[in-house]
C-alpha cells in the first residue's frame, strides 16, 4: 500500500507540474553523429541545415512503428520540397540488424534512416519507448514531442509539420 | 557516489563560460529527462515496483546522462535504489572521451556489442572510460571498465550468479565509401562464479578476442562478413619459497566465429541471405544447458545475429527457438517485396543445426563428427531447427483498413539424451583349464587355453530425444475511422507439439563389460520399437492456443484493449488462484454478480484461461499512463534471441506511466 502511496504521489506531481503544458520548451537537441543505412555519415546539425527534421525511434520488431512508418514516409515526400525530411533511427540490435535495409527497401521508402544498434542515440534523447517522434526545427530546438503510436495521430503529426514549416514562412 | 558528483561538477566548472556558478542553473543547459514507473500486484504475490529516471544536460562540446532507478523489488532482477547509470562525454575535435557506463558495438557484435535489455534484465555495459580518435576516414577507440553480469539460477525473477568481466578493448575502423573494415582486439579477464551468490567458488578466466570485419554497399546489393577468433585460459595463482606469487595461465578453450550477410536489391524487392559458423564451445547434447560450469566459452560482450526471426507476436515468440551462441551453423534467407496497392510480402526460411552430429557411444560418452561442408544438417543428434514464416500486409479500404496476416512454422529437437547408430559387438569366449592341483579342499588351475571365440556382431539403434513443431496464424486488422476513432481486431491460433521419442532395438541399457548397447530382445536383434509420447501433461497430444485482442481508440486520447488467451493444456501447470471480475464478465457468469458464486474458488471453465483489460490514457503528447487489470500466462518471452521463462499473473493490476521532459 505504501508503494501505491509513493508511485501516485509522483505521477500526481508530474500532472502538477506538465498540465496543461502541452508543448513545453523542450530545449535544444544535441549534434548527433549518424551512420545511414547506406553506409555513409553524417550529422543532425547537417541534416538540419536543409530544413526541420522529424526524428522517430522504431525497429522491425515493432509493430506501431511500422504501421506509422507509411504515413511518415508520405510526409518527407509531401513536404521535402520545403526541406522538411524524416529520419528513421533504428534500434534493432546486432541480431537482427542485417534486416533493417531489406525491410526498407521493400517498403519503397524514401526517408534517411540510421542505425543505433546500441540505443545510444535513444538514451540520449530519450527515445526508449518507441515509436518516438521529436519535431526539430532549424535553429536545433526540439518543436514538438510524441511518444508511442494509435491509428489516426498521422494526422496530429502533420498539423505539427504544417504548423512548424508555414511558422518558417 | 561522492567521486561520480566530484567528476561531474569538475566538468560541469570547466564548461562554464563566465560565471562558474551558472552550472547549477538549468537554464545554462540544454536537457532532455525521462521517467517510466512500471507497477505490478498480482494475487498470487507477483509483486514488483520499478521506477527509472533519465536526465540528459548538453552544453558545447560536453555531455551528461543519469539514469536514476527505484526499484524494489523489481520484475526481474536484484532491487536497487541508487544512480544505476551515469556518462560524462567531452568532444574536442576528433577526440572524444567517455567517462562512466560505456555501450558500444563493433562490427555485427562477434567481438563487442554491449547493450542495455531491461525486459530481460541484461546489460553488458562497462564501467570505465572511452578514447575515440575520429579523423577523416580513420577512427580509433580504445575503452576500458568493468562488468558485473548477473545471471538467473532456479528462481524465475531474483539472480543467483553473477560473472565479473575487467575489459580492455581496441577497434580501428577505416570507412572508404562504398568499402569499411576494421579490427578488434578484446581482452576480458572474468571471475566466473560456479556456486550461487554467497558461496565464495570462482574460477579466474582470461579470454582473449581478435576480430575483423568488412562491408560493402552497392547500388544493387551489399555485403558485410565478420571473423573472431577467441581463446580462454585459466589464471592460476601460486606462491613460491620466496614468498612471490606467481600467476599461471593454462590453456582452456579456443573457438572461432564466421558471420557473412548480403542484400540484393531489385525495385523494391529485397532478397536477404546470412550465414554463420559459430564454434566457441562444442558440447555434447546433455552437456550445453548448463552454462554455469560450461565456461571458458562465449563471453556476454558477443552478441551475434541469431539467423531466425525476430517475432512480434507473443505465440511466435513463445515457440522461438534459444539461440546457442557457441555451438551453431546454419542461414536464413528473406524475400520481401512489395505487391500493386501497397501490399507487401514477406517470406523468409532458417535452417540451423550444431557443427557435429554426436554418437552415444556409452551413456556417459559422447563422440563427435563434425558436419561436413558448410551447410547445417537435419541429423538429430547436432539438434536441428527449422523455421518457416510468411506474411503478407497492408492497407485496403481508402487506407482505412491495415491488415497483417501471417503463417509461421518451426521444427525442432531441442535435446538428445541417447543416439546411438551402429555395430556393436559382444565377445564370447571357452577356455580350457590345462594345469591343476588339488590343495586343501578345492582344485587351483595353473593354466589355461583359449579354445574358442565367438563374437556377436549386431546392428544396433537406440535413439531417445526430444521433438517439437508449432505452427501459427496471427492475423490483425486496425480500422482507423475518420473521426479519430480507431477499431483492432487481433486473432491468433497456433498448434505446438512436443514429444518424447524413443526409437532403436536397444532400450538404453548399457553393459559395461562388453561395451556395447543391450539388445531389447538378445534373441531377436530385429525386435525394434518406436515409441512417441506427449511431453504435455495426461498425454494430452499436442497443445492448442488461441488468443483474441478486441481495441477500442481514441487518437492521440486513449486506447482500451481486451487480451483473450486461452490453451488446452499447459506445460507446466498454474493455478488460478482467484475468481475475478473482469472474468466472469467476459463468461458472461450472472451469479458471479448476484452473489451466487463463490469467489474465492475459481470454477473450471475459467481453467487455463487469462483475461486482461488494459486502459491507456495519453495525458499529453509526452505522457502516457496504462492500467491492466486481469491475468497473463506465464512461459517464454524471448527478446531479441535471448529468452527467459516469464513468471505468471494472475488477477492483478498493473500500472505504467511514462513521461519525457
Amino acid at each position: 500500500m505504501k508503494k501505491i502511496k509513493i508511485i501516485s504521489i509522483v505521477i500526481l506531481t508530474s500532472f502538477i507540474v506538465l498540465l496543461g503544458q502541452e508543448n513545453p520548451s523542450l530545449g535544444k537537441i544535441p549534434d548527433i553523429d549518424l551512420k545511414l543505412l547506406n553506409g555513409k555519415k553524417t550529422t543532425l546539425y547537417k541534416l538540419l541545415k536543409t530544413g526541420p527534421v522529424l526524428l522517430d525511434f522504431w525497429a522491425t520488431w515493432c509493430k506501431p512503428c511500422k504501421q506509422l512508418m507509411k504515413h511518415l514516409n508520405q510526409y518527407h515526400n509531401e513536404f521535402n520540397s520545403e526541406g522538411f525530411q524524416v529520419l528513421m533511427i533504428n534500434q534493432d540490435t546486432p541480431r537482427s540488424l542485417g534486416k533493417v535495409k531489406a525491410y526498407v527497401n521493400s517498403k519503397g521508402y524514401d526517408f534517411l534512416v540510421g542505425i543505433d544498434p546500441n540505443q545510444q542515440i535513444s538514451k540520449k534523447l530519450n527515445g526508449q519507448i518507441m515509436p518516438n517522434l521529436i519535431l526539430i526545427n532549424q535553429d536545433a530546438t526540439v518543436r514538438w514531442r510524441h511518444q508511442g503510436y494509435m491509428p489516426g495521430e498521422e494526422l496530429e503529426i502533420k498539423d505539427q509539420i504544417q504548423s512548424l514549416l508555414s511558422s518558417k514562412k | 557516489m561522492n567521486k561520480k558528483f566530484l567528476a561531474i561538477v569538475t566538468f560541469a566548472f570547466l564548461n562554464a563560460e563566465e560565471n562558474p556558478f551558472s552550472v547549477f542553473d538549468l537554464d545554462f543547459w540544454n536537457y532532455n529527462a525521462g521517467i517510466v514507473m512500471n507497477f505490478g500486484d498480482s494475487y498470487d504475490d507477483f509483486t514488483y515496483m520499478e521506477n527509472r529516471m533519465d536526465l540528459n544536460f548538453f552544453k558545447n562540446n560536453f555531455s551528461a546522462w543519469l539514469q536514476y532507478e527505484y526499484s524494489d523489488p523489481p520484475e526481474l532482477g536484484f532491487p536497487i535504489k541508487d544512480l544505476r547509470k551515469y556518462r560524462i562525454e567531452y568532444s574536442s575535435g576528433p577526440w572524444t572521451l567517455k567517462f562512466g557506463d560505456v555501450y558500444e558495438v563493433w562490427g555485427r557484435g562477434l567481438v563487442l556489442a554491449q547493450l542495455d535489455d531491461q525486459s530481460i534484465d541484461f546489460d553488458n555495459s562497462s564501467r570505465g572510460y572511452l578514447i575515440n580518435y575520429q579523423a577523416d576516414n580513420i577512427s580509433v577507440t580504445q575503452l576500458s571498465g568493468k562488468t558485473i553480469n548477473a545471471q538467473l539460477g532456479s528462481d524465475l525473477r531474483y539472480p543467483e550468479f553473477e560473472f565479473t568481466h575487467n575489459i580492455d578493448a581496441t577497434n580501428i575502423n577505416f570507412d572508404a565509401y562504398p568499402f569499411s573494415y576494421g579490427v578488434s582486439f578484446l581482452q576480458s579477464n572474468e571471475l566466473h562464479q560456479l556456486k550461487p551468490l554467497g558461496v565464495m567458488d570462482t574460477v579466474d578466466i582470461n579470454h582473449r578476442l581478435h576480430g575483423a570485419y568488412l562491408s560493402w554497399y552497392g547500388s544493387n546489393m551489399d555485403i558485410f562478413a565478420e571473423y573472431v577468433d577467441k581463446q580462454s585460459k585459466t589464471r592460476t595463482y601460486q606462491t613460491n619459497f620466496s614468498g612471490q606469487e606467481i600467476v599461471t595461465l593454462s590453456p582452456l578453450k579456443k573457438g572461432s566465429a564466421f558471420y557473412f550477410n548480403s542484400n540484393f536489391y531489385s525495385g523494391n524487392w529485397s532478397l536477404f541471405f546470412e550465414y554463420k559458423k559459430y564454434s566457441f564451445d562444442r558440447l555434447s547434447p546433455v552437456d550445453t544447458d548448463y552454462i554455469i560450469n560450461n565456461y571458458g566459452n562465449r563471453i556476454d560482450y558477443q552478441v551475434m545475429p541469431i539467423l531466425y526471426r525476430e517475432q512480434n507476436h507473443s505465440f511466435l515468440g513463445r515457440a522461438a527457438h534459444q539461440t546457442n551462441a557457441n555451438d551453431e551453423r546454419g542461414f536464413q534467407v528473406e524475400l520481401s517485396g512489395g505487391l500493386p496497392n501497397g501490399f507487401q510480402i514477406v517470406s523468409q526460411y532458417s535452417h540451423l543445426s550444431r557443427n557435429d552430429t554426436w554418437t552415444s557411444v556409452s551413456p556417459i560418452k559422447w563422440d563427435r563428427k563434425e558436419v561436413s561442408g558448410l551447410l547445417p544438417t537435419e541429423n538429430f543428434s547436432a539438434l536441428p531447427y527449422k523455421e518457416f514464416y510468411t506474411e503478407l500486409n497492408g492497407y485496403i479500404f481508402d487506407n482505412k483498413l491495415q491488415f497483417r496476416t501471417a503463417f509461421g512454422t518451426n521444427k525442432e529437437v531441442p535435446k538428445v539424451n541417447r543416439y546411438f547408430e551402429g555395430y556393436s559387438n559382444s565377445i564370447s569366449e571357452v577356455w580350457q583349464y590345462t594345469d591343476s592341483l588339488w590343495y586343501g579342499d578345492d582344485w587351483f588351475y595353473l593354466d589355461s587355453q583359449l579354445v574358442s571365440i565367438d563374437t556377436i556382431n549386431n546392428q544396433i539403434e537406440t535413439i531417445l530425444y526430444q521433438s517439437s513443431k508449432s505452427f501459427t496464424i496471427p492475423i490483425d486488422f486496425t480500422y482507423a475511422m475518420n473521426n479519430g476513432y480507431s477499431l483492432g481486431f487481433g486473432f491468433a491460433y497456433q498448434e505446438r507439439y512436443k514429444n518424447n521419442i524413443k526409437r532403436g532395438n536397444a532400450g538404453g541399457f548399457y553393459n559395461y563389460a562388453d561395451s556395447a548397447w543391450v539388445l531389447n530382445d538378445i534373441n531377436n536383434p530385429d525386435s525394434f520399437i518406436n515409441e512417441t509420447t506427449s511431453n504435455y501433461p495426461d498425454q494430452i497430444p499436442f497443445q492448442i492456443n488461441r488468443m483474441i485482442s478486441i481495441s477500442v481508440g481514441k487518437a492521440s486520447k486513449w486506447a482500451l484493449t481486451l487480451n483473450y488467451d486461452w490453451t488446452n493444456v499447459q506445460e507446466i501447470v498454474t493455478v488460478d488462484p482467484r475468481y475475478n471480475p473482469l472474468e466472469a464478465l467476459v463468461y458472461g457468469d450472472i451469479k458471479y454478480f448476484t452473489g451466487e458464486r463463490n469467489r474465492k474458488v475459481s470454477p473450471s471453465f475459467t481453467k487455463n484461461k487469462w483475461v486482461a483489460l488494459e486502459f491507456s490514457y495519453n495525458i499529453s503528447s509526452t505522457q502516457r499512463i496504462s492500467f491492466l487489470y486481469g491475468s497473463i500466462q506465464g512461459g517464454l518471452v524471448c527478446s531479441n534471441g535471448i529468452c527467459r521463462i516469464l513468471q505468471p499473473f494472475n488477477d492483478g493490476l498493473k500500472l505504467s506511466y511514462s513521461a519525457i521532459f
